[in-house]
């Protein structure tokens, strides 16, 4: 089911349903990250005072 | 020079880049790849596992020098080379731990991966027999599961952690399950078909601690069983920070330590009142008798046969012994591994069912030994035991002191109970049998086939005797 890429990277069973949602949460907490990013975004330009057009922070959820 | 291959032991197979070569004597001897070495070499990470070493988490390990390696005549192909380890006292296998010693061992392997992982390093396996215990904590023994991780969003061994030692320690809290039943005929720990089978269809939704790690896990394995075509390809990844892999295995280790705190009271506390039977002159007669008879006797190492809460092992210790605990009853266990957190001492405690020692196992029978090649010692304690091996055992008198022969070497301190001993009279109450055999003198002419009795007490408001016996 799991195909390897190196032949001693998989002799241990990682057991499927264990690493998937361990990618889940990586990818689940990586896009909330990204939307929440995104929300305070919004509301940074939407304060008054600010310029419409503000530059966006390269989202850094994943990678501190 | 000897050809590597034909050095290497052969209980170690698993790892195709990693294996123990025969050793000898105070050392072992491991064969690593090339990458390991690399990663050695990068000194936060070297930093990193000499704190290990000082605090006595992970075992020792240096690069064996050039001059002795050629003159053990050793080559090894494609660049790898060796690290000589010192070797431990005592082996004991995850079946015979108790489940806070599972537990102690699960949250070093969750440290050690969450500690490495930032330095580029991860654990290429999580099994439970990469630890061995050593002056009441557990040590971490298997270098050659260091590597550059697989990819740092999620942990290739994950899975294997789960069956080693996640659904083990789960068990114990729901259902009472000693490792020795959750390893019962098997090396790889509890699957998750298992686990879920014990949880039942409303525990496991009704836990959402359990969601993550067990609920989940089998919903998806479920799905990717009903899709025999569709494979999934998982690729090396390691650019991603590895921030929520060590969130996740965090929050598994405390997982660990709610789930430990649902048996801890009862394994560790509930059931001490039942050691205090005991009349107290006697008791502080034969604590006294003992701790001479083993100043006499001057063992290297003693093996306490059925040593319930420890006290004769602690005796045995302060003379300088190392000391084997054994005891059948996982909770005994738990509680004198507890006070050995505290107070670390030459103890080595161990769970096994003397009427049914760990018998050998694995490949062939031959990846893990047998108890009774490695519970041998210069001198056996056999206190409060031998009726219980007559009685609820049913072993003919020399039937126990043949065993009793074969795992103690020199001396033997043994403790006879008679039949108007109320502890005796207790486990015979619904017996059919008046046990008439069970006399001292049967007990002594047994002895002297092959021991010959050197000191004899008989304890005060007691009708027990207690002898030391040296083998002829």
């Amino acid at each position: 089911m799991l195909l390897m890429v190196e032949s001693s990277i998989g002799y241990v069973d990682p057991g499927a349903g264990s690493m998937i949602v361990q990618l889940l949460i990586a990818s689940c907490l990586g896009g909330i990250a990204f939307c929440r990013q995104r929300i305070l975004a919004f509301f940074r330009r939407k304060k008054p005072g600010n310029e419409p057009d503000t530059r966006q922070n390269p989202s850094d959820g994943e990678r501190r | 020079m000897a050809n590597v291959d034909s050095r290497r032991h052969s209980a170690s197979f698993r790892d195709p880049d990693s294996w123990i070569l025969q050793w000898g004597g105070n050392r072992i001897l491991r064969r690593v790849p090339r990458g390991l070495l690399g990663l050695l070499g990068q000194a936060d990470v070297a930093a990193f596992l000499n704190r290990e070493i000082t605090v006595g988490r992970l075992v020792a390990g240096t690069r064996l020098s050039e001059s002795d390696r050629e003159s053990a005549g050793l080559e090894s192909s494609d660049g790898g080379g060796f690290l000589v380890h010192p070797r431990l006292p005592f082996v004991t296998y995850p079946y015979e731990w108790s489940a806070t010693m599972l537990a102690d061992a699960a949250r070093l392997t969750l440290d050690l991966q969450c500690g490495l992982l930032p330095l580029g390093v991860e654990l290429k396996d999580a099994t439970a027999f990469n630890i061995l215990f050593n002056k009441g904590q557990p040590v971490f023994v298997d270098w050659g599961s260091f590597r550059k991780p697989f990819r740092s969003d999620g942990w290739y061994a994950l899975g294997q952690f789960h069956r080693m030692f996640l659904y083990p320690v789960l068990l114990r809290a729901i259902r009472g399950w000693t490792p020795a039943q959750s390893f019962s005929g098997r090396l790889d720990g509890v699957p998750l078909a298992t686990v879920v089978k014990e949880l039942g269809p409303w525990l496991g939704l009704l836990s959402p601690s359990l969601w993550l790690d067990v609920v989940l896990p089998s919903w998806l394995e479920a799905y990717y069983h009903k899709k025999p075509n569709r494979g999934l390809k998982l690729s090396a990844g390691t650019q991603l920070s590895p921030d929520i892999q060590i969130s996740n295995l965090k929050r598994i280790r405390r997982l660990v330590d709610r789930l430990e705190a649902r048996f801890l009271h009862d394994s560790v506390w509930r059931d001490y009142a039942v050691d205090c039977h005991y009349d107290p002159v006697a008791e502080a007669a034969k604590q006294k008798s003992v701790q001479e008879f083993l100043t006499q006797a001057a063992p290297r190492s003693v093996i306490d046969l059925g040593c319930n809460s420890g006290n004769y092992s602690k005796i045995a210790s302060e003379i300088g012994a190392k000391v084997i605990a054994a005891d059948g009853d996982e909770g005994a266990i738990a509680r004198l591994y507890a006070q050995l957190r505290r107070a670390p001492a030459d103890i080595h405690p161990v769970v096994v069912n003397l009427a049914n020692p760990s018998p050998s196992a694995g490949w062939c029978n031959r990846e893990c030994s047998a108890f009774l090649e490695r519970g041998v010692a210069d001198c056996a304690l056999a206190l409060a035991l031998v009726h219980h091996l007559r009685v609820s055992s049913n072993w003919p008198i020399d039937h126990i002191v043949d065993f009793l022969g074969m795992l103690g070497g020199q001396h033997l301190i043994a403790e006879f109970v008679p039949r108007d001993d109320p502890m005796f009279q207790a486990i015979t109450r619904l017996r059919d049998e008046d046990y008439a055999d069970w006399t001292l003198e049967a007990w002594k002419t047994s002895l002297q086939r092959s021991f010959m009795l050197v000191r004899e007490v008989k304890l005060p408001s007691s009708p027990r005797t207690l002898g030391l016996w040296r083998r002829r």
